[in-house]
């Protein structure tokens, strides 16, 4: 009794919360691993490491600036 | 310029990012449906490759979110720095960098190098690409001038 409430429940967390229209969920899965699959997800992730790499060299220059403008400050105090 | 001011460059910088990618899947992916992540290459014509597309979409919108979220926190972080000028300017500045940046490399890695999708396909969509390119330096030379400007004004620099 307790068994068949309990798969029936399951069945329904699957059908209806988790799965909504399964089949085509796992032929989309499917699809989204087929031939070619990393050099998809390459293009979709690659901007962001690109972008975050030049942000990086931005923030480096920026930095150096800054030490540049503290040693100058500093200089500029000593008599 | 000071320790603040290199965060809130940072921050905007990583909000442009963020808050253009939403710009370009809102708009450019759901709204008017132009193209979807990888609709060049897995056209949108079933409802299957259409859910390929939108599992691609998710990807890229749970990158973007992450992203926006690291500037929020890289801002907050911002807040109680040293800075030599008050924070609107340099943000909305770095902001329109941030998205010039992200567009100029997505451009040229998904729709020149990997023709993943296209601005808008069809018969002009080079020039679509290349409009969306042209644009996209726009953003990035217009946004950087407005930072060089923002500290080289002596008055901000004396307000704050």
């Amino acid at each position: 009794m307790v068994s068949e409430l309990w798969s029936r429940l399951s069945l329904i967390v699957i059908n209806h919360v988790m799965c909504p229209s399964c089949p085509t969920q796992e032929a989309a899965r499917d699809a989204f691993w087929s031939e070619g699959a990393a050099l998809r997800v390459g293009g979709m992730i690659g901007p962001f490491v690109v972008t975050a790499g030049l942000l990086a060299l931005v923030v480096s220059r920026l930095g150096g600036r800054e030490r540049a403008g503290g040693e100058l400050a500093s200089k500029e105090e000593k008599p | 310029m000071k320790r603040g001011d290199r965060l809130v460059i940072t921050s905007g910088i990583l909000l442009g990012i963020g808050l253009g990618g939403f710009v370009d899947g809102i708009l450019l992916h759901q709204i008017l449906q132009w193209h979807e992540m990888v609709s060049s290459v897995i056209p949108p014509v079933d409802l299957v490759s259409v859910k390929v597309n939108m599992l691609y979409d998710g990807l890229f919108h749970a990158f973007t979110w992450t992203i926006t979220l690291v500037g929020v926190l890289v801002l907050a972080r911002a807040k109680d720095a040293e800075r030599a000028v008050p924070v609107m300017r340099p943000l909305i500045a770095s902001m329109v960098i941030g998205w010039g940046m992200f567009n100029v490399v997505e451009g040229l890695i998904d729709h020149q190098i990997l023709g993943l999708h296209h601005v808008h396909p069809g018969a002009n969509q080079l020039a679509w690409d290349a409009g969306f390119l042209a644009a996209s330096v726009l953003l990035v030379i217009g946004g950087t001038m407005a930072l060089t400007r923002t500290f080289s004004m002596p008055q901000l620099r004396a307000a704050h």
